[in-house]
């Protein structure tokens, strides 16, 4: 085959690539697999480094007193919650015991 | 161990124990730490702002109004289960069944008249506005029907 012909051959050649429909899609999760790879390891490197400041003295006094308040304000809603539904059953409570239709009623439900 | 793990764990600890004591002391400390016999007079003693004095002579009518309660829901409940069982028994309204439902009737208004009696007798002991809002609050469930007594009417 010469160079004009090999040039032809060329000029007719198409190329008819079959991209699969889930391409782009395929592309964009590779993509965003890498930047949660990113951020992951970036945590892990924060969360090191956090770990191995608890040495210093002020870290860890200061990490004993975010336990401190977090603890107490979680407990303390956790507790004012409980507290709430408890206050309205003895509301319910207080109207039962009084009514004697309403115990007679609770009495049949048994 | 290394120390910067004994740090976490005993702020871990900690923490826990915080959680512990917040949760303890925010739901205990709605109901007071102390041993009333009736659990649900301590909503009464909050709810209506009582003070001591007003508080002991509730209890004092609540105390002598059990066991006049007590004797209602029972005659209520045996009423009622007889009523229950002659409907279920006859396929008409016999004597008996008639009989029957004018005594859960007779019954039913005794109750009515009796807890109306004391929440009047409660409400008196009260301050003015506790006790009409107490009225307010609590008839419509005893009577079952919307009521207001702040003179507006039914609502």
């Amino acid at each position: 085959m010469n160079d004009d012909q090999l040039k032809k051959r060329l000029n007719e050649w198409t190329v008819n690539p079959n991209i699969p429909t889930s391409f782009s899609h395929e592309v964009w999760r590779k993509i965003e697999e890498k930047n949660n790879r990113k951020w992951s390891f970036s945590y892990i490197f924060w969360m090191d480094s956090v770990y191995q400041s608890l040495q210093r003295p002020a870290v860890a006094i200061t990490m004993v007193a975010l336990m401190v308040i977090g603890g107490l304000a979680a407990g303390g809603i956790a507790g004012s919650m409980k507290a709430e539904f408890q206050y309205e059953s003895l509301k319910s409570k207080y109207e039962l015991a009084i009514n004697p239709l309403n115990s007679a009623r609770m009495e049949m439900l048994r | 161990m290394k120390r910067e793990s004994v740090v976490l764990v005993v702020a871990l600890a900690i923490g826990l124990i915080a959680f512990g004591v917040g949760y303890w002391w925010c739901s205990e400390s709605v109901h007071h730490r102390d041993s009333y016999s009736h659990r649900e007079m301590l909503w009464l003693k909050k709810e209506f702002k009582l003070s001591d004095d007003q508080y002991d002579r509730i209890a004092a009518i609540h105390e002598s109004f059990m066991p006049q309660c007590d004797e209602l829901c029972l005659k209520v409940s045996e009423v009622s289960a007889s009523l229950a069982m002659l409907i279920a028994d006859n396929t008409n309204i016999t004597p008996e069944i008639t009989i029957a439902m004018e005594q859960a009737g007779e019954l039913h208004k005794r109750s009515r008249e009796a807890v109306i009696s004391y929440m009047y007798e409660v409400s008196a002991a009260m301050s003015p506005e506790q006790g009409r809002r107490y009225l307010e609050m609590l008839l419509p469930s005893v009577l079952d029907i919307p009521f207001s007594v702040s003179g507006v009417g039914l609502h």
